[in-house]
């Protein structure tokens, strides 16, 4: 369940009070923490510590009171994913050989099995969809915000996120059902 | 439930509602987990940096400010200086007030630093004053430096040409007309080109002004052929027509590159 808050919050914050900040951050760290988590971030405590302090520190410029205190945060969270995207690209990341991440051996029946059973974590769920529907999804469900305020994040227009949403919507209730037709 | 909170399943069956997706429970359940992924996880704890937004400053500090100390040095400095020159200063006034002596010997030191510079200007006019062929001991006529203003040979002024220097009168060089080519007389000045200019020597010093102080002291150059027809010299040609005279032939530079000039030798110092 989220937790909203009144825009009398926000008008404290950006009159300077300390306890303002503190319910701000209360209600929209757990959120922004799933956002980036999902989205797969490595860091991403250090990255919600940075959305933060950039929220914070542009706490003046709200406007729209609660809800746009939330749509600056998601933008702010959905600015350091796509940083966090371009710096993996640049810098592939080097890793020790780990067998057991060895995907040229074929798995054993019972692994295959058991990771089937497994597919009800949200991860995997949604590598079955395309970059843009996972965000659209999560943008809507995890962080609870309007189309308009998707749009807004995104930069595209309310019907292409609306048309997004509905394919990612279909998509996954499709990877869904078959997985449940294979058990 | 607060009036502002939502539930979940409103907001996924919202969601499935807006896209006009058929809801199904396997569906639903994965949305809610997907809510749920996003909801259940615990913040993280505050920075110091974000810590610093949620403590309330402290208004009153402790501790009293500190004010950084003046720095006195330079006005001290300053003072000392003051002090120093104002005793020196009454110091010198006191003596000059008893002692009357005091005045006096400020002023002849003064004319001693004064002294000290002087002969500098002095030594620059001499060259003026003394011509060559003269004896050191040989006074200038007073004649050379004053300026021409008596109206006696006036008369014969052509007015043709006034930058030709002052030359002298008759007087010093008839004085010692037995010397014509050992030296000049002081003033004296050899045929140049524009010889025009020598005519009526006398004559134009009228008009000249005392003020140029080279007109007369100029050095004269000793002529080519040893002689130097005098002012006085009655073979001198006069330019009455005032646009000079032509230069003679000895003084104009020859046809012939090659020609050896004819010097004049030297001639022996009047014993």
């Amino acid at each position: 369940m989220l937790h909203a808050l009144s825009d009398d919050v926000v008008y404290a914050a950006q009159s300077g009070k300390a306890e303002a900040f503190s319910e701000i951050y209360a209600a929209l760290a757990p959120g922004i923490t799933g956002y980036l988590k999902v989205r797969g971030l490595e860091d991403h405590e250090g990255a919600v510590q940075e959305v933060f302090l950039a929220l914070f520190s542009r706490i003046g410029s709200v406007r729209g009171g609660f809800q746009g205190l939330r749509t600056l945060a998601y933008s702010i969270a959905h600015a350091r994913y796509v940083d966090d995207v371009r710096r993996r690209a640049r810098h592939p990341q080097l890793t020790p050989y780990d067998p057991d991440a060895d995907r040229r051996a074929v798995e054993s029946a019972e692994t295959a099995l058991l990771e089937t059973l497994g597919e009800s974590d949200v991860g995997r769920q949604l590598k079955e969809l395309k970059p843009d529907q996972q965000e659209v999804l999560l943008l809507r469900v995890v962080a609870d915000l309007s189309l308009e305020q998707v749009a807004e994040i995104m930069g595209r227009s309310t019907g292409s996120i609306k048309q997004l949403q509905r394919r990612a919507l279909l998509k996954l209730k499709s990877v869904v059902e078959r997985k449940e037709a294979l058990l | 439930m607060k009036p502002h909170e939502i539930s979940d399943d409103d907001a996924v069956r919202r969601l499935l509602d807006e896209a006009e997706v058929a809801p199904s429970d396997r569906l639903t359940s994965s949305l809610l987990a997907f809510r749920a992924a996003g909801q259940d996880i615990p913040a993280p704890e505050p920075s110091h940096e974000l810590m610093a937004f949620m403590t309330p400053p402290v208004d009153a500090p402790a501790v009293a400010p500190v004010v950084p100390l003046r720095r006195r040095r330079n006005v001290r400095g300053a003072l000392m200086v003051t002090a120093a020159l104002a005793g020196t200063g009454l110091g010198v006034t006191g003596v000059a007030a008893a002692n009357p002596d005091f005045r006096s010997a400020a002023d002849q030191a003064v004319q001693n630093v004064v002294g000290f510079f002087a002969p500098a200007d002095g030594q620059a006019e001499a060259p003026d004053q003394t011509q060559p062929g003269v004896p050191a001991g040989d006074p200038v006529p007073p004649s050379l430096d004053q300026p021409h203003n008596s109206g006696s040979d006036s008369g014969t002024d052509t007015g043709s040409d006034k930058d030709t220097p002052a030359d002298t009168d008759s007087a010093p060089a008839s004085a010692d007309p037995a010397a014509p080519g050992k030296s000049l007389a002081p003033g004296q000045q050899t045929e140049t080109p524009g010889g025009g200019n020598r005519s009526g020597n006398g004559e134009r010093n009228a008009e000249h002004p005392p003020a140029m102080p080279f007109r007369d002291g100029l050095p004269a150059v000793p002529p080519l052929d040893g002689t130097l027809p005098g002012p006085s010299d009655p073979d001198r040609p006069q330019d009455k027509s005032g646009k000079g005279l032509p230069l003679p032939e000895s003084t104009l530079p020859s046809d012939d590159p090659a020609r050896i000039p004819e010097l004049p030798v030297v001639p022996e110092p009047q014993r």
